[in-house]
C-alpha cells in the first residue's frame, strides 16, 4: 500500500505528447500536400488544397517553433524540421507564367536593368572606342600591323593584299552567296558572338580584367579593319556595311562588357553590403542584361545574315543604321519608366 | 552540469565542447557523429529558422554529367535529322539548322529545364537534387541564366586552357599560361572551398542547390502506452522524482531511439531485458517478488522521465547527463493502478494477453 500521489495520471504524460495529439492531423495532411508538390507540380492539386497549404504551412511552422522550446522527443523534433524545410522549399517556387514574365522582361526588367548600369556601359563604350582608335591609327602608320591584330579566320581574305576591286565586292555583291548559305552564315556568326558576350560577362567574376582586354581587342579588330578599307577610299562604304547589324551587335557586346564590369565592382567595391549580398544582387540585374544582350545578338545575326547580303544601296543601309539607332536607343531611354506626368496629375486630383 | 544551453533544448547535435568536458565517452563520440549534415539556415516571413540541407558535391557532379548524356543524345538525334537535309539539297539551311539548334540547347538546356520544372533538370531530377533561391525567395529566369551562363568560366574555359593554352592567350609568356590554369581550375573546383557547395554561378545568382530525398518518418511515440494504460485504468510502473532525476536528457534520447518502434529494425527482447536490468539497478528499483515486465517497464520509465524533465525544462531546469551512482528508490510506489479516487493501489502485473499491448 503506498501513498506515494506524485506519481498520477497527470505526471506520466509527457507535454510534448499532448502537444502532437493536437497537431499531428496537419502536421499529416501538410506531408501528404508537400510530398504531392515534389513529385509533381503545383498544378496536380485541386483549389481547395492550394488553399489549405498557407494555413497548414503556418501552423506547422509555429509547431516547430514550439517544438523546439519543449519537446524533448528527437523524432518529432526531427520530424517537424525536415518537414517545415520542404514546406519551406515548396511554398516558394511559384510556376511561371511565360508570357507575362517575356513581357515584362522585355518592355521593364530589361531596360531599367540597362539605364542602372549607365557608368559601366559608358566605360565599356569608352574602352571599345579606345580600340578602335588604336586600331586604327596603328594601322594607318603601318598596314603590316593589321595582321597583328586580325586573325586570318576573321579577316576571310580581307587584308592589306587584297585588291581594292575585291574588297568592294565583299561589300556589296554579298560574295555570290544563296539563300540557304546565308542563314548559315547569320546563325553561325549570332552563335559565336553570343558566345564571346556571355563569356565576357563570366569573365566579370575573374576582376574584370579580361573583360577590358576582350572589349578593347575587338576594338582593335574594328579600328584596323576601318584603316584598311579608309586606305582604299571605302571608308564610309564599311561602315554602312559594318553598322546595320553592327549597332545592335556591338550595343550588345558593350552590355556584356558592362554587366561584367558591374561584376567586378560588386567583387571588389561592395560598399555597404556584405561580398556575398552584393555580388548577388548584382548578378541578378546583369544577368537580365546579359540576358537581352543574347536577344541582341539574335537580332544582329538576322540582320547581318540577311539584310546585310541581300540589300546593296549604302542609302537603305545607313537609313537602317538610323533606324536601328533610335529605336534602341529610345527603348532602353525611356521605356520602363514610371509614368510621371501622369503620376503627378494624380496627385493634383 | 553546464550553464550553456543550446537554442533547442532536445537538440542534442548542438552540444558544444565546454558541454561535454567530463561527460562519458559514449557521450563524445555521439555528439562527434552528430553534427555531420551541413545545413543552411533560413528564416522565413513568418520569423521562424528553418534548416535546409546543403547536397553533395558528389551527387551534383553525377547529375550533371547525366544531363550533359541528354544532350548529347539530343545533338545526336538533331545531327541525324540535319545531315537528311542536308543530303536532301539544302547544305546551308542544315548547317544554319544546326548551328542555331546547337546553339540555343547549349545556351538554353538547363535554363528551360530549370525554370519550368521548379528548378530542376532530368539530370538533377535523377539524383533528387533541386535548384532553389539561397534567400528562401521565388526563383528568376535571370537568376537561371546568371548561374548557368558561368558555366563558361568555370568549365568550359578552364578545359580549353588545359588543351591548347596558345589559343586563347595568344602570345603569352612562360609565367602567363600557368597562372591562368591555376586561376581558372580554382574556378572549377570552387564549390569545394566553400561550405554550401556553391558554384561560382551559385555564388552571383543567389541559388544553391538542395536534395529533395531528405524524409523524416513520424513513429509512434513510446510514451503513448503508458498513458493508454493509465486511462484505461491499467497498471502502470510508477516511480519517484527522484528516479527520474537519475538520467538525463541524453539518456532519455538514447531510450527513446531504443524504444522507438521501428518497422526495419524490430526491437530484440533480450536488448530491452539488458536495459530494463541495467536501469531498475541504477535506479534502486525494489525488487519485489513480481516479475518485471521490461518491455512495459521500459515504456512506462520513458514516458514518466520524459513528462519529468520537460515539466523542468519549463522551470528552467536543463539536466543533459545521468548523475553518478544508484538512487535510493525506496519511496518509489512501484507497479500501481490508479483509483478513480486518485488513490495508487499496488497491483498485480497483468499477464500480457489479457490487456495492454504486446
Amino acid at each position: 500500500m503506498n501513498d506515494a500521489r506524485h506519481t498520477t495520471h497527470h505526471a506520466m504524460v509527457p507535454p510534448s505528447l499532448v502537444f502532437r495529439q493536437e497537431r499531428e492531423a496537419t502536421w499529416r495532411e501538410l506531408e501528404a500536400l508537400v510530398s504531392r508538390i515534389e513529385a509533381g507540380n503545383l498544378r496536380s492539386l485541386s483549389n481547395r488544397d492550394l488553399g489549405r497549404l498557407p494555413l497548414l504551412y503556418r501552423s506547422t511552422l509555429s509547431s516547430l517553433a514550439v517544438a523546439r522550446t519543449m519537446s524533448l522527443s528527437r523524432n518529432q523534433l526531427e520530424y517537424l524540421e525536415v518537414l517545415c524545410a520542404r514546406a519551406y522549399t515548396c511554398m516558394n517556387a511559384p510556376p511561371p507564367k511565360l508570357g507575362e514574365s517575356l513581357k515584362a522582361f522585355f518592355v521593364t526588367r530589361f531596360p531599367r536593368a540597362v539605364r542602372r548600369f549607365g557608368m559601366h556601359v559608358a566605360t565599356a563604350t569608352l574602352v571599345l572606342l579606345l580600340g578602335v582608335a588604336t586600331g586604327f591609327v596603328m594601322v594607318e602608320r603601318d598596314p603590316e600591323n593589321y595582321y597583328v591584330f586580325v586573325e586570318e579566320a576573321y579577316a576571310q581574305g580581307r587584308d592589306p593584299s587584297t585588291s581594292t576591286e575585291e574588297l568592294r565586292a565583299v561589300l556589296y555583291d554579298g560574295g555570290g552567296t544563296n539563300a540557304d548559305q546565308l542563314s548559315a552564315f547569320s546563325a553561325q556568326l549570332m552563335s559565336h558572338n553570343a558566345r564571346i558576350g556571355m563569356m565576357c560577362f563570366a569573365l566579370g567574376f575573374a576582376f574584370g580584367i579580361p573583360v577590358v582586354y576582350l572589349l578593347f581587342t575587338n576594338g582593335l579588330i574594328i579600328g584596323a579593319f576601318g584603316a584598311l578599307y579608309h586606305s582604299r577610299g571605302l571608308g564610309w562604304d564599311l561602315v554602312g556595311w559594318l553598322l546595320p547589324h553592327g549597332v545592335p551587335e556591338i550595343f550588345a557586346v558593350i552590355l556584356c562588357g558592362a554587366a561584367g564590369l558591374a561584376i567586378a565592382q560588386a567583387l571588389v567595391f561592395p560598399r555597404r553590403l556584405a561580398r556575398m549580398e552584393s555580388l548577388r544582387q548584382t548578378g541578378r540585374h546583369a544577368g537580365v542584361v546579359v540576358l537581352g544582350a543574347v536577344f541582341l545578338f539574335f537580332v544582329a545575326g538576322l540582320i547581318e545574315g540577311f539584310f546585310r547580303q541581300i540589300v546593296d544601296d549604302i542609302v537603305l543601309r545607313y537609313a537602317m543604321i538610323g533606324t536601328g539607332a533610335a529605336v534602341l536607343a529610345a527603348w532602353l531611354l525611356l521605356s520602363g519608366r514610371p509614368a510621371q506626368a501622369s503620376a503627378a496629375q494624380g496627385a493634383r486630383s | 552540469m553546464t550553464a550553456h544551453a543550446p537554442a533547442v533544448p532536445g537538440d542534442m547535435a548542438a552540444l558544444r565542447p565546454e558541454d561535454l568536458d567530463g561527460a562519458p565517452a559514449y557521450v563524445r563520440a555521439r555528439a562527434r557523429h552528430a553534427g555531420q549534415r551541413t545545413i543552411r539556415r533560413l528564416t522565413t516571413s513568418e520569423g521562424v529558422e528553418v534548416s535546409v540541407p546543403v547536397a553533395p558535391v558528389g551527387a551534383r557532379l553525377v547529375a550533371w554529367l547525366l544531363d550533359l548524356l541528354l544532350m548529347a543524345v539530343i545533338m545526336m538525334v538533331l545531327g541525324t535529322v540535319s545531315a537528311v537535309i542536308a543530303v536532301a539539297g539544302l547544305p546551308g539551311v542544315a548547317l544554319s539548322f544546326t548551328t542555331a539548334v546547337f546553339f540555343v540547347l547549349r545556351t538554353f538546356y538547363f535554363v528551360y529545364f530549370e525554370t519550368r520544372h521548379q528548378g530542376r533538370t532530368p539530370g538533377k531530377r535523377l539524383m533528387k537534387l533541386r535548384v532553389v533561391d539561397r534567400h528562401g525567395r521565388p526563383l528568376r529566369v535571370e537568376s537561371i541564366f546568371v548561374r548557368n551562363v558561368t558555366r563558361e568560366l568555370e568549365v568550359l574555359l578552364p578545359i580549353a586552357v588545359l588543351i591548347a593554352p596558345e589559343a586563347l592567350f595568344p602570345g603569352s609568356q612562360g609565367i602567363g599560361v600557368p597562372l591562368s590554369v591555376a586561376w581558372l581550375l580554382i574556378f572549377l573546383f570552387f564549390p569545394l572551398f566553400n561550405r554550401e557547395r556553391l558554384r561560382v554561378g551559385d555564388l552571383l545568382a543567389g541559388t544553391m542547390v538542395v536534395p529533395t530525398s531528405t524524409r523524416v518518418a513520424l513513429y509512434e511515440d513510446p510514451a503513448i502506452g503508458a498513458l493508454m494504460r493509465v486511462r484505461n485504468g491499467r497498471p502502470v510502473y510508477a516511480f519517484s522524482q527522484a528516479q527520474l532525476d537519475t538520467y538525463g536528457i541524453f539518456e532519455l534520447q538514447v531510450l527513446e531511439e531504443l524504444l522507438v518502434q521501428n518497422p526495419r529494425r524490430p526491437t530484440d527482447p533480450k536488448v530491452l531485458d539488458e536495459v530494463a536490468d541495467l536501469v531498475r539497478r541504477k535506479i534502486g528499483w525494489r525488487d519485489d517478488d513480481k516479475k518485471l515486465q521490461s518491455w512495459q517497464f521500459l515504456h512506462d520509465f520513458y514516458a514518466a522521465m520524459r513528462a519529468r524533465h520537460e515539466r523542468r525544462l519549463m522551470l528552467g531546469q536543463r539536466q543533459v547527463f545521468k548523475v553518478a551512482g544508484e538512487t535510493d528508490g525506496g519511496d518509489a510506489p512501484g507497479l500501481v493502478v490508479e483509483r478513480p479516487s486518485g488513490v495508487l493501489e499496488s497491483a498485480d502485473l497483468v499477464p500480457p494477453s489479457a490487456g495492454g499491448r504486446p
